[in-house]
């Protein structure tokens, strides 16, 4: 026993086990009835029991618990386990399982020397630590949360930076983070107390997770008209989640409870609710705080210029009078309507102005100044009685949702008389800013979004002044749907506007009601943008362009049709005494204007000193351009050179909470216009029974499925997640059902075995890697694939695992294992993706040409585009991702023979290896050197003699079939070795894994 | 080990133990009337009320405002009925009516069953394209020529038994469309384009024919001496034996699909040599397809050239008069041309052919030249398989705007479709996700009033 031990710890797999010498007769004290559950939801046994019951097999055996198990099975079927694979099978097997990659020449060659156990542990460790062995993990689990990076259905929406999600998984592959820290990241990553942090990137890392629930297919109609949009876009997200991480087809109770399973219609409804109670947003990942150096820079900058700008502005209203007034007046355009108005800041001197020459000015002065001020009177009585705030966002509260690295330190929640520098040109400024949320105080690169909470049931309008530049946006997100462009208002004018949005949809559906809120984004932040059929240039303009903003001063929400009146506050101000000349009101204005400069010199500027500042802006009195002083030209190209240096979000769809959340009713027979009770946010109830701490409900509930998933009392999750990883490394699930291990699922092969791994990844802190080593160092993984008479007659399907499954490889496999031994591979790990390649642009479909060989990238690094996928990696299989596919369709149709014989990547890359091959072989070809190398490289073998020879006759062939008569020159030839790699790339010994 | 042209593929590795093989005919659940459909599928939406269902009262109320205020359709305002502006006139012994728009269909009226009741549901491209091949609102489900094939195996194993007829660009929906869904992936779509190489891959690269049989005889020695080293791999068998059928079809199907091999009286016919590119596109796909037929195709898909918007070639929201002409030009000869030829091949009654698109078009405009989405009522129509002759089903309001008798919804189409091919939509099921999976859902009826008793 202690030699055991020793064995186990030396190949470094069994650190877990304890208690190997309890008492056998644990077993037999059942303390609860469970016949009547199904096999998935019984507890997962405690490793004490599971050792117990090994102790008993081991008597008969030293083989490692996982060969304990497959062996006593076998010779129950009077079966014996096959003996082991060649050794560059096992190498090959190895590498390919772990990386997706064939192994490299070296690594072939050294093992083929020294086949040793020693040496094949040595080469699990160094596979299981390749960055390569993350990639190939990564995108098994993409499968099961159907990755991808457009939204399809007819405009084919950029899912924004969804290849974040991507790099997160190969990162935690290889990491090894927890996978029940994996789980909770998926389901409530913006959730988490203490989230990972990536110092590198910068960024929190659980945020990235909940991009899993936001790569179903989403339209963007109108979902007023059409509830059903969200409703389905939710429906695929509880399917997905119930699938991937608990194999229970949920979604089957949408319409009425689950026929077979234990799962009723209120878990499918309970389960809405949690959606229904999250945002489907873009997270902004950055940590906060990491620009605070050049923020303050900036800050420091900008108050160069205020000064700057005061000093000469102050000088500027020197200047005001009565004939200079008349000046700026008639170099105006004319706008008879506007100043007719009282609203204009110089609607008083145009009217005194206007009188008849002597007329005296003070009874028309004193009638000005009456009508102006019962106006402004009416209009804040008006205001008051019919507008109700809706919400302050002036800070965080009230349920108002702010995210951005704008909105870092709360600088954007400006008070009066702030302003942004513009980026370029000769303008220092657009104008200053009330008081409010403005986005680009700082810079325009720096991004923004607001959401407001649940909009009022009980008003019928809400309306906001905001403005923006380079298609910022408010969207008013109803039901959750977040690419219509029906309700949406796209900013590209600085200039302040009042937007009514109508609330009579609220009241359309029960659904519905409970669901809509405004949503303020800059462009990049927007799910909708860039909208339309755009050339692929333009559109990857579009996505580069960082600069976008918006700022919002009020929100109110009111039952009459329109807008508040603006008050005539700062106007009235030109009435504090009368006065009875040109010169005197020129004078007036003049000292008005002085105070507000000098209140904003000194950053104590109020509301109305916005107005009289912007007034005189606006008339061109107060300059804006650089050239208004000597000093202001440097001033402004530092600030400008310090923006330059501004880092742009790391960004990603995701999640957040929707207030305290809400519950939703159950629809008869999946019908949203048969609403039946309200059930309560919940999960499935079979699993939830089945766990003994409580857990407590908070906001939307995603925080608490989390915890039920993630919990060591549930009976699914370990299981589960232990039958991918054994689906993934022999091509056959110890259920083979990967995600369904419900009724109508497959029963597990080897129960025990089953509990044993699932145990082991809970008692091993959930470690992924722990389990994939344990099994790749088992006997059971490294036997050999040859069939037996008597394997096929017992066990044909090969559910007893008497031999090594072979199988076709995957999509990737093939076309990552051709890029790998031409040497065009890139291994250049994360980023954004590369188009897959297409003869043409789509425009309409933002479906773009990618490069044949797709860079030399792997597989995965493909951007996954619905509405036209990759045409090779789906020839073999590559899934739609419409929902989950944990187990791949495993086709063998003559259309795959088509694609390795014809198509041009196929052709290209024979190409590219020829040359490297001739180019490696120097300037005298050794047929049998070059050989060896490319079998060496292909198979991890070399060729036997025979091989040699028939191979040596081969090429002769080929060589006159392209007109050589000269051997010599047949050597030299890359169109004749180009042949020949052609045809090795089409031999199964390149294609499957043996 | 070798097979004859015509013999039953090798078993392809199927999940869930579902026993439908490529190539392998399978046994239907009764007898059939037909063997194979031919699906002309009209995306964007036919006007139904300019082509196959005549309403004078549009003509009495044109220019006025519609009475009912809840009219849902696409897009607010001001709408106004608005006549057709073609002229409708029964045609054959039946007496059915088709408007001006389809004078070469119009000589076959008497073969035709008009469906005017049709139903589908929300009136959006995409859903509505998704719903029309799948009978679900989302993607990822089996189109209907994938569950046929499924339901009936191929009859030549030299070519696949589910074909798309395209011309490379991508419909609303996305090439989900055409999908086996979950189930096996050989029932998924071949498309085929009408221009250049029919079919990505078939063109062999090698240098010479020649050339490519000395290095497949080499791949299969060698692939050959493989599975024999591992105690022979049926896997491995089945993958050499594609590679035979691969190269039969690279030499198969450039041949069946030669409509060079034709008569000029068939190009005639079939209306080659129009002038109007997109025609003779569609009279390309429209002749291979009777050959496909012939060569024992079960489910061909023939899809409208793309023209006048992106969101499918009949979606005339403006510019209706031009674009249903221009696209009614296109397919009204090759269609009845078709139909004539299946005909006196003896192949008209074993084929079902359906003529429809995802919805039909508003009665009522914003503008003067224009109509919206409809899904309310709208046509269809079938011809071939079983199905009656010179035959109108269901009736419409007078102005064409709902169902007022003998409606028939995507899901009865899809229903009475499989009926004719001796399917029974209910028991035609796939296992997958928990539950049984069926082409109507647990919706869909045949309509036996369709079909000749």
């Amino acid at each position: 026993m202690t030699k055991t031990l020793e064995i186990f710890l030396g190949a470094c797999l069994w650190c877990g086990i304890q208690g190997l010498s309890a008492l056998a007769d644990d077993l037999d004290s059942p303390t609860v009835d469970l016949s009547g559950v199904p096999w998935s939801f019984q507890p997962l046994p405690e490793m004490q029991q599971l050792s117990t019951a090994l102790e008993l097999l081991r008597a008969e055996s030293q083989a490692v618990p996982i060969d304990l198990y497959v062996h006593r099975k076998l010779q129950a079927h009077g079966l014996a386990p096959a003996p082991r694979a060649a050794s560059h099978r096992q190498v090959r097997r190895l590498s390919l399982m772990l990386t997706g990659l064939p192994p490299d020449l070296d690594i072939a060659r050294e093992f083929m020397n020294d086949p040793t156990d020693k040496h094949y542990v040595t080469l699990v460790e160094h596979y299981l630590n390749s960055p390569q062995f993350g990639e190939r993990w990564a995108r098994h689990w993409m499968d099961v949360v159907r990755f991808a990076e457009t939204w399809g259905y007819e405009w084919n929406h950029l899912v924004r930076e969804a290849w974040r999600y991507r790099d997160y998984l190969i990162r935690a592959f290889n990491q090894d983070v927890p996978y029940d820290q994996l789980i909770r990241e998926h389901i409530a990553g913006d959730l988490l107390q203490n989230p990972r942090v990536n110092m590198t990137l910068g960024i929190n890392e659980s945020l990235i997770g909940t991009a899993f629930y936001r790569f179903s297919e989403t339209g963007h109609d109108d979902c007023v008209l059409y509830p059903d949009i969200s409703l389905d876009v939710m429906d695929n997200q509880i399917d997905t989640l119930s699938k991937a991480f608990q194999a229970l087809t949920v979604s089957c109770s949408r319409c009425h409870d689950h026929k077979l399973d234990d799962i009723p219609q209120s878990d499918y409804y309970g389960l809405l609710g949690v959606m229904a109670s999250s945002r489907q947003v873009i997270r902004t990942l950055d940590l906060p705080h990491q620009q605070d150096e050049l923020k303050q820079q900036l800050t420091v900058a900008k108050e160069k210029i205020r000064r700057e700008l005061a000093a000469t502005w102050m000088r500027e209203a020197e200047s005001i009078s009565a004939e200079r007034l008349d000046e700026l007046l008639s170099s105006q355009e004319p706008d008879a309507a506007q100043q007719e108005k009282m609203e204009d800041p110089l609607f008083v001197w145009r009217k005194m102005t206007n009188l008849s020459e002597g007329q005296s000015w003070q009874e028309p002065w004193k009638a000005f100044q009456s009508a102006m001020e019962t106006e402004h009177e009416r209009r804040v009585v008006f205001n008051r009685e019919n507008y109700v705030s809706f919400g302050d966002f002036s800070n965080q509260k009230n349920h108002w949702e702010f995210e951005g690295l704008a909105v870092e330190g709360e600088a954007c929640f400006t008070d009066p008389g702030d302003f942004s520098i513009l980026p370029d040109g000769p303008q220092v400024l657009t104008e200053l800013l009330p008081a409010g949320f403005f986005s680009h105080g700082l810079s325009q690169k720096l991004n923004a979004v607001m959401r407001s909470p649940l909009l009022p049931e009980n008003k019928k309008f809400v309306s906001y002044r905001a403005m923006g530049e380079h298609k910022s946006v408010c969207r008013t997100v109803i039901a959750n749907c977040t690419l219509p462009f029906f309700h949406t208002n796209r900013f590209d004018a600085p200039k302040f506007a009042w937007t009514t949005v109508d609330l009579a949809h609220i009241r359309k559906s029960p659904l519905v009601r409970l669901r809509s809120w405004l949503e303020w984004a800059t462009a990049l932040d927007d799910q909708g943008y860039p909208v339309l059929n755009t050339p692929q240039t333009e559109y990857q303009k579009l996505l580069d362009n960082p600069r976008s903003w918006f700022g919002v001063t009020q929100v109110f929400a009111h039952d009459v049709a329109r807008p508040p009146w603006q008050e005539l506050e700062p106007q009235l101000q030109v009435f504090e005494s009368s006065v009875a000349s040109p010169d005197a009101l020129a004078h007036r204005y003049r000292e008005i204007l002085k105070t507000t400069i000098g209140r904003w010199s000194d950053g104590r500027a109020r509301e109305s000193d916005v107005f009289w500042i912007n007034a005189f802006i606006d008339l061109k009195l107060l300059g804006r351009e650089q050239s208004i002083s000597t000093k202001l030209a440097p001033l402004v190209s530092a600030y400008r050179a310090l923006e330059e240096e501004v880092q742009t979000p790391q960004r990603i769809v995701g999640m957040s909470d929707l207030q305290e959340g809400i519950d939703v009713p159950l629809f008869a027979g999946g019908d949203v216009n048969a609403p039946q009770d309200v059930v309560h946010r919940g999960f499935i109830a079979a699993v939830e029974t089945r766990i003994a701490d409580q857990v407590a409900l908070n906001g939307s509930g995603r925080h608490r499925v989390a915890e039920l998933i993630a919990h060591p009392d549930n009976p699914l999750t370990a299981r589960v997640m232990v039958n991918r990883i054994w689906h993934h490394l022999f091509g056959i699930g110890i259920v083979r059902s990967v995600d369904n291990f419900g009724d109508l699922g497959d029963e597990p092969s080897h129960p025990e075995l089953l509990d044993y791994l699932a145990r082991r990844l809970v008692d091993s802190g959930w470690s992924v890697k722990a389990v994939i080593r344990e099994i790749v160092l088992s006997d059971t993984f490294r036997q050999s694939s040859a069939t037996t008479s008597q394997g096929k007659q017992i066990d044909a399907e090969n559910n007893l695992v008497h031999r090594y499954q072979s199988r076709r490889l995957e999509a990737e496999v093939i076309r990552d294992s051709m890029l790998t031994v031409s040497g065009r591979i890139d291994l250049t790990m994360f980023g954004p993706s590369v188009d897959p390649y297409r003869p043409e642009d789509i425009d309409s479909r933002k479906l773009y040409a990618g490069p044949l060989d797709g860079k030399g990238r792997r597989s995965l690094y493909l951007k996954v585009t619905r509405m036209g996928p990759s045409r090779l990696l789906e020839l073999f299989n590559f899934p739609d991702p419409s929902m989950t596919r944990g187990r791949r369709d495993r086709t063998n149709v003559p259309s795959q023979a088509l694609g390795l014989m014809n198509h041009p990547l196929v052709h290209q890359q024979s190409e590219v290896h020829a040359g490297r091959l001739l180019n490696e072989a120097g300037p005298s070809v050794d047929f049998r050197r070059s050989l060896e190398t490319l079998f060496l490289r292909l198979f991890s073998r070399v060729p036997s003699e025979v091989e040699r020879r028939e191979y040596a006759d081969f090429f002769k062939e080929l060589a006159s079939k392209h007109g050589f008569v000269s051997s010599e020159d047949a050597l030299q030839s890359t169109e004749v070795w180009q042949d020949l790699i052609h045809l090795l790339y089409n031999l199964k010994e390149f294609t499957y894994v043996l | 080990m070798r097979l004859s042209l015509g013999a039953a593929a090798p078993a392809a590795l199927l999940p869930n133990g579902v026993s439908g093989t490529e190539g392998s005919v399978r046994i239907p659940h009764f007898t059939p009337q037909a063997k194979h459909v031919i699906f002309c599928f009209m995306q964007g939406g036919m006007s139904h009320v300019d082509i196959f269902d005549p309403k004078p009262m549009l003509k009495k109320y044109d220019g006025k405002q519609t009475f009912n205020d809840n009219i849902q359709s696409q897009g607010p305002g001001n709408r106004k009925w608005l006549q057709s502006p073609w002229k409708f006139r029964r045609h054959g012994e039946s007496g059915l009516p088709l408007s001006s728009l389809l004078p070469h269909l119009a000589n076959c009226a008497d073969d035709l069953t008009v469906i005017r009741s049709m139903r589908a549901g929300l009136p959006l491209h995409s859903v509505g394209n998704l719903f029309l091949h799948s009978g679900r609102n989302r993607a990822g489900f089996p189109s209907w020529g994938a569950w046929i094939n499924y339901g009936l195996g191929s009859q030549n194993s030299n070519l696949p038994g589910h074909i798309l007829m395209h011309y490379d660009e991508v419909l609303p929906g996305g090439m989900e469309n055409f999908s086996n869904g979950f189930l096996p992936a050989q029932h998924q779509a071949t498309p085929l384009r009408a221009d250049g190489v029919p079919l990505d891959n078939l063109e062999s690269k090698d240098k010479s024919v020649d050339a490519q049989r000395v290095k497949l005889d080499f791949l299969q020695r060698r692939d050959r001496a493989l599975s024999d080293e591992l105690g022979g791999q049926a896997d491995i068998d089945a993958a050499v034996l594609n590679y035979q059928l691969a190269q039969r079809m690279q030499d198969h199907l450039p041949r069946v699909l030669d409509v060079g091999a034709e008569t000029s009286a068939v190009h005639r016919l079939y209306g080659f040599g129009s002038g109007d590119p997109q025609k003779e596109r569609y009279a390309t796909h429209c002749l291979r397809a009777r050959r496909l037929i012939e060569a024992g195709v079960r489910f061909i898909e023939i899809v409208t050239p793309p023209g006048f918007s992106s969101n499918g070639s009949w979606d005339q929201h403006g510019e209706l008069k031009k674009g249903h002409e221009a696209n009614c030009f296109i397919v009204d000869q090759p269609i009845a041309a078709l139909m004539n030829d299946l005909k006196s091949r003896g192949l008209f009654d074993e084929t079902i052919i359906v003529i429809a698109g995802e919805m039909g078009r508003t009665p009522h405009s914003t503008g003067r030249d224009g109509r919206d989405h409809h899904t309310s009522c709208f046509s269809a129509v079938v011809a071939g398989g079983g199905f009656k002759k010179g035959f109108a089903y269901g009736e419409t309001d007078e102005f064409g705007m709902s169902v007022v008798e003998n409606p028939v919804s995507v899901h009865d189409l899809h229903a009475t479709v499989l009926h004719q091919l001796g399917l029974d939509h209910e028991a035609l099921t796939y296992r997958f996700s928990g539950r049984d999976f069926t082409l109507p859902d647990v919706e869909g009826h045949v309509n036996h009033q369709l079909i000749l008793s």
